[in-house]
């Protein structure tokens, strides 16, 4: 009897002594490593289109003030924001961040003052007597204020070639480092906005007029939504700078703080700047590649699109046509495709420019 | 001559000393004569042995009193009393438990024991009522050596079983002696007989060649399967059973026994239903058997059989990444193939079919010496798989919630409403796969004289495969468009309506055999060979106007040929050695020869496939112990890979791609062995090397005038062959802690098993005049992780009034287990991008038995 219980004892003993299969490959999927092997500390992708509120800016990033300084900053400061904002979201994550940068235009003015005829030679390298391009303009205030800061502006009267020789009056900037020429209006202009000489009364009218006068103004120009619009005009004695936000409809009185949106991902350790575009293959797309009796890609060995590089190739003409903007280096997408490996699948694929294709990252 | 005496003292000495110890002797004989191989056990004892050739046995009895039980397949139980005076039993003679068994057994190549020179398991049908309990039929083979089982998605009747690593089209499957591969493709589908595990009386694996005198394709091995005929006896049970995620079963069985008309029948039947252990598959299945034998006179007998098992599954057609099931809320019970509609669970995927197999058989003793057993049968066989059909399939990917959740089909109903009379984008379809078969298999058996038997016999078989699309759901849609049948363009299908393809296979067979077999002493052999002719024919309704000659091909032939023999040389009572080897050519499936589902291009030179096997054994029956030992070697020589390939001016031409050589070799050992009375152990463990054997260069591909056309190259000397776990070990255990119950702890492992691929995938077929690439070399799929698996039984018999009644409980995969079952190998051969279905966590089944 001993002997019996000894036998099934140890039977029991060999038998009970293995492990999970599946323990490593689990290990694996639970928790992700890198390109190096690092271990990434989760496994959660999200995607989202975030704009930063006034108390991000002042709690979370402690500013005193609601807005970035520079978009570098912004592409500095919001990583770090993210990580504490998102902070189980991992590799492949992406992050639409719309957010506000300081960008002053300052409100000054400046008495014009006439450019003399003997100046236009050394700008333009002629003898004609005029400018014919905003170049001229710029190089002839980098030329007489050398020593320009930042916000220092003057306005001058020039004459100016354009199919004929008129009479100009610019208003030149010193903005971030460079100078910005800036054209007046014109008779016509202040005829339109009801004036009888050539200039407004006040800053206070200006304010009034201008939106009004913008959008007939620009009625048949293309203006950058949401970008600042700087504009010259004149009073009695005086060239002023103004800026103005164009909405789509309506031309708002630029307050100095500027709108953009930038997209981050998140590459496993921490968030960067990416332009990385998700997108998922329709059944055009595959109709395109002359896929379209079974809407996927047949990636079983010996089929046509076993080899990625075939796969690579046809995404490449989706892409080319669907987005022709984005073709350019450095754009990056993700790519989500059907295949039939034996059963109906789906990968996923990511993809860089390279300035003539793109190819996987 | 001093010497002489000296030994004959000692020979005297010894027959004392052996009659002291109590030598029990006798004879075992049927109707017919000696029974060899018949079991002869002191009752409640591990005490005893297996008759020797001529019947005969004698052992040391250790007690000086008692019963012994003598058994033998296809025969009632005799218990014979002994005591001290009462040794010599003399003639012990076994009456058949069933009418006809004996002679079903002549006509399925059953093999004996210690003399059929082949390697073999069997599996009696009490086993199968105590191990099987809620399993797929094959499973109960899953502690044999050689054999790889998996549920593959894990739908009823959906398993399937590999042997000695090749797969079904390559493993002899027979019910009764009937060949039931699929007559196009040589598949099982175990789902046809879902319900046979009720009415199996033993289920025997031959491993290697095999027994079977008629054609087979027994590459890897034959599973003989021999139904219940009619018992003897009156009477019959019900039995019930239940189980894990609403597994249901009920059933009886009834016989009337031999009547002194020389009339018996038996009927059973069982419904079996369930919600599966994978999420929507569920499942309902019913089983009917009858057999009705008449004894006609003391010459012949008759005896018909029909038994069918028509069911419905749901099924897991598509495997998934292992990281979904991983990150799904289902887990492993994942299936991405069943979505909701109007609220009601609806399969996507899904399986029905019934084939009905009957057969008449005709036994007739001609003189005492010979025989001729004839069966006619007919099989009629209807049904098939679901699946989704549209111009936007890609709606059944659209989920009602997560990636996990069921498909969103209220979605596409709401779509396909929506598209009014523009028609349904997608919709719910089958393949139908229907087939009538008829056959006539007869077996004429002769002994030439007292050592020498031969047997002959034809294998005529006549049948036709129906394959068409139906659509069986428009998922709110008018109607659906279908352009593929030529007579009737531009077709607004409504369900029941065929659609896409619309095509018959005739397949003919006309097989001969003939086999001696010699039996003196310690030698047994047998010499076999059989031919045969497959003769195909397509009819295709759709591609091709009624008016076309074309929609109907000639036929085409192909041969095929076994040549076999073996030997088994019974050393003593305990040692036997044997070995075996054949050599047969097996000609080209359907498939092979009509290739593009077409019939213009037809492959008329598809080419046979040449199979070459050798094996060893040894064996060794003692009183405690039994044990087998097997090597075996088989080559799979110029096997044939035909493919298509467009030429050089767009004409399509079809590749026969030869030479590919695959080598399965192995070692297989099992065992039983039982140290005490109330204990017993069995084990198994089978190591197989399973390779790809060569490189293919330069391999010239001809089209049918005889041009060069292409060159092949295939670099996969060494890749080991996928599918099917190399390695594979069991042991069990069974504790009899009181008379009629008993525990029992099975144990299953497997190793090397590589995810599948296509051999071909890596093939460099290079046009003649193209600029040759570089081939490249495959590296080895991937490696699923070895498991460990094991199962809890028990057993218990009582009486319930006068009645015997009995009860199993049954647990399987105790340890709820996780493993990969079946993989398909992915980008890079790593887990990440295998896809795979896991097998079953842990299930249970509890089942009572009364019989009356």
């Amino acid at each position: 009897m001993k002997n019996l219980f000894y036998t099934i004892a140890l039977f029991f003993a060999v038998l009970t002594s293995c492990e999970s299969p599946m323990a490593d490959i689990y290990d694996a999927i639970d928790n992700p490593v890198d390109t190096a092997g690092n271990l990434l500390p989760n496994k959660i992708v999200g995607q989202t289109s975030y704009t930063l509120t006034e108390e991000d800016y002042t709690d979370e990033l402690d500013f005193n003030y609601p807005n970035f300084s520079s978009t570098d900053q912004a592409k500095e400061l919001i990583p770090g924001f993210l990580t504490s904002k998102f902070p189980v979201w991992g590799m492949g994550s992406l992050a639409e961040i719309t957010y506000d940068i300081y960008n002053r235009i300052p409100s000054v003015d400046a008495t014009p003052f006439d450019v003399d005829a003997s100046e236009y030679e050394p700008i333009t390298g002629n003898s004609y007597g005029n400018f014919s391009s905003t170049n001229h303009v710029t190089e002839y205030a980098a030329l007489k204020y050398p020593d320009a800061q930042d916000g220092d502006f003057y306005a001058f009267n020039c004459k100016y070639y354009a199919g004929s020789v008129s009479d100009r009056i610019y208003g030149v900037l010193m903005h971030n480092g460079a100078w910005v020429a800036v054209q007046g209006f014109d008779a016509d202009a202040y005829t339109a906005m009801g004036e009888s000489f050539p200039n407004l009364s006040s800053t206070d009218e200006a304010e009034e007029k201008l939106p009004i006068f913008l959008k007939d103004y620009n009625k048949y120009n293309t203006v950058k939504v949401g970008e600042p619009l700087m504009y010259v005009y004149e009073t009695r004695f005086d060239a002023h700078l103004i800026a103005f936000v164009y909405d789509g409809i309506n031309y708002t009185l630029y307050e100095n703080i500027l709108s953009e949106t930038l997209q981050f991902g998140h590459d496993g350790s921490t968030w960067v700047p990416d332009n990385t575009v998700k997108y998922i293959l329709t059944a055009a797309d595959f109709a395109l590649v002359g896929n379209d009796r079974y809407g996927n890609f047949d990636v079983r060995p010996g089929k046509d699109e076993e080899p990625i590089s075939v796969r690579i190739e046809k995404i490449n003409t989706i892409l080319t046509n669907n987005f022709p903007d984005l073709a350019v280096e450095g754009q990056k997408f993700v790519v989500d495709y059907n295949v039939y490996n034996g059963s109906a699948a789906v990968y996923t694929i990511a993809l860089i420019h390279d300035g003539t294709s793109f190819v996987q990252q | 001559m001093k010497k002489f005496q000296s030994y004959l003292s000692l020979f005297f000495l010894l027959a004392v000393v052996t009659v002291n110890a109590q030598m029990l002797k006798g004879t075992v004989v049927d109707e017919t004569g000696a029974l060899p191989g018949a079991n002869v056990f002191v009752k409640g004892t591990t005490t005893g042995m297996n008759t020797d050739f001529d019947g005969n046995f004698s052992f040391d009895a250790k007690v000086s009193k008692g019963e012994v039980v003598v058994s033998f397949v296809g025969y009632a139980n005799t218990v014979v009393a002994f005591d001290a005076n009462n040794q010599d039993l003399g003639t012990i003679v076994l009456k058949p438990s069933s009418v006809g068994l004996n002679e079903v057994l002549v006509m399925a190549s059953y093999a004996v024991d210690r003399k059929t020179p082949v390697a073999v398991s069997t599996v009696k049908a009490s086993i199968i009522e105590e191990k099987l309990g809620s399993q797929e039929f094959p499973e109960i083979l899953k502690a044999t050596p050689g054999v790889y089982v998996t549920k593959t998605g894990g739908g009823f009747g959906d398993s399937r079983i590999n042997l000695r690593g090749f797969n079904s089209e390559n493993v002899a499957v027979m019910i009764n002696g009937v060949p039931v591969n699929d007559m196009e493709n040589g598949r099982v589908y175990w789902s046809n007989w879902a319900g046979l595990s009720d009415v199996t009386s033993s289920m025997q694996v031959q491993r290697g060649l095999g027994a079977a005198k008629v054609a087979v394709p027994s590459v890897g091995g034959t599973i003989n399967i021999l139904s219940k005929t009619t018992d003897v006896e009156k009477g019959g049970n019900i039995t019930m059973s239940t189980g894990n995620d609403g597994y249901q079963k009920y059933g009886f069985s009834l016989s009337t026994g031999l009547l002194e008309n020389g009339f018996a029948s038996t009927v059973a039947f069982s419904k079996t239903e369930g919600e599966g252990y994978v999420d929507g598959t569920e499942f309902k299945g019913f089983n009917y058997f009858v057999n009705i034998s008449k004894k006609l006179s003391a010459k012949h007998k008759l005896s018909l059989t029909t038994f069918g098992a028509p069911q419905r599954h749901g099924q897991r057609q598509d495997r998934s990444l292992i990281s979904r099931y991983r990150n799904s809320e289902r887990g492993i019970k994942f299936n991405p193939n069943w979505g909701y509609k109007n609220g009601q669970v609806t399969h996507i995927e899904d399986n029905f079919y019934h084939k009905n197999q009957t057969s008449l058989n005709h036994y007739f003793d001609i003189s005492e010496n010979t025989s001729l057993s004839t069966a006619l049968y007919v099989s009629v066989g209807t049904g098939g798989g679901g699946g989704t059909a549209g111009t936007n399939r890609d709606l059944f990917g659209v989920r009602i919630g997560g990636s996990d959740s069921p498909v969103d089909l209220d979605n596409i109903v709401s779509i396909n409403k929506a598209n009014g009379s523009n028609g349904a984008e997608a919709v719910l379809r089958a393949s139908h796969n229907d087939h009538n078969w008829y056959g006539v298999l007869s077996t004429f058996k002769t002994d030439l004289n007292e050592n020498i038997e031969f047997v002959a016999g034809v294998d005529i078989r006549e049948y036709t495969g129906k394959h068409y699309r139906t659509v069986t759901d428009l998922l709110g849609g008018e109607y659906y468009l279908d352009n593929s049948n030529e007579n009737n363009p531009n077709a607004a299908l409504q369900v029941g309506d065929k659609m896409s393809y619309n095509n018959d296979g005739n397949v003919g067979w006309q097989g001969l055999f003939a086999q001696f077999e010699y039996d003196k002493d310690a030698i047994s052999a047998f010499l076999s060979t059989s031919v045969s002719n497959t003769s195909y024919q397509r009819v295709d309704y759709f591609n091709y106007l009624d008016s076309d000659d074309l929609q109907t091909t000639d036929t085409y032939n192909f041969g095929g040929y076994v040549a076999k023999g073996g030997a088994n040389w019974r050393i003593d009572d305990t040692h036997n050695v044997f070995a075996n080897i054949g050599f047969f050519e097996k000609a080209a499936n359907f498939d092979a020869v009509f290739q593009n589902f077409n019939n213009e291009s037809i492959n008329a030179d598809a080419e046979n496939q040449k199979i070459f096997s050798v094996e060893f054994g040894y064996g060794l029956r003692s009183e405690k112990f039994t044990a087998n030992l097997n090597v075996y070697r088989t080559e799979w020589q110029d096997r044939t890979f035909t493919r298509s390939l467009d030429g050089q001016n767009g004409e399509e031409f079809i590749a026969n791609i030869l030479g590919v050589d695959a080598l399965h070799q192995g070692v297989e050992f099992d065992f039983s062995y039982r140290p005490f009375k109330v204990l017993s152990f069995t084990g198994m463990a089978s190591f197989g090397d399973w390779t790809w054997n060569n490189d293919l260069l330069d391999t010239p591909i001809f089209d049918a005038e005889q041009n060069l056309v292409a060159n092949a190259d295939l670099l996969i000397k060494g890749l080991r062959v996928a599918d099917a776990a190399q390695t594979t070990a069991a042991l069990g255990m069974k504790l009899e802690f009181m008379e009629g119950t008993s525990i029992s702890v099975d144990y299953n492992y497997a190793d090397n098993l590589y995810a599948d691929f296509d051999i071909l995938g890596s093939a460099n077929i290079t046009e003649v005049g193209d600029t040759k690439a570089e081939s490249v070399r495959p590296s080895a799929t991937w490696q699923a992780p070895a498991y460990h698996l094991f199962d809890l039984g028990l057993k218990h018999e009582f009486k319930l009034g006068d009645l015997d009644a009995s009860i199993f409980a049954r647990a399987n995969n105790i340890f709820n287990t996780e493993y990969v079952a079946d993989a398909r190998d992915g980008e890079g051969s790593v887990a990440e991008t295998a896809m795979v279905w896991f097998g079953f966590g842990r299930t249970f089944s509890l089942s009572a038995k009364i019989k009356f």
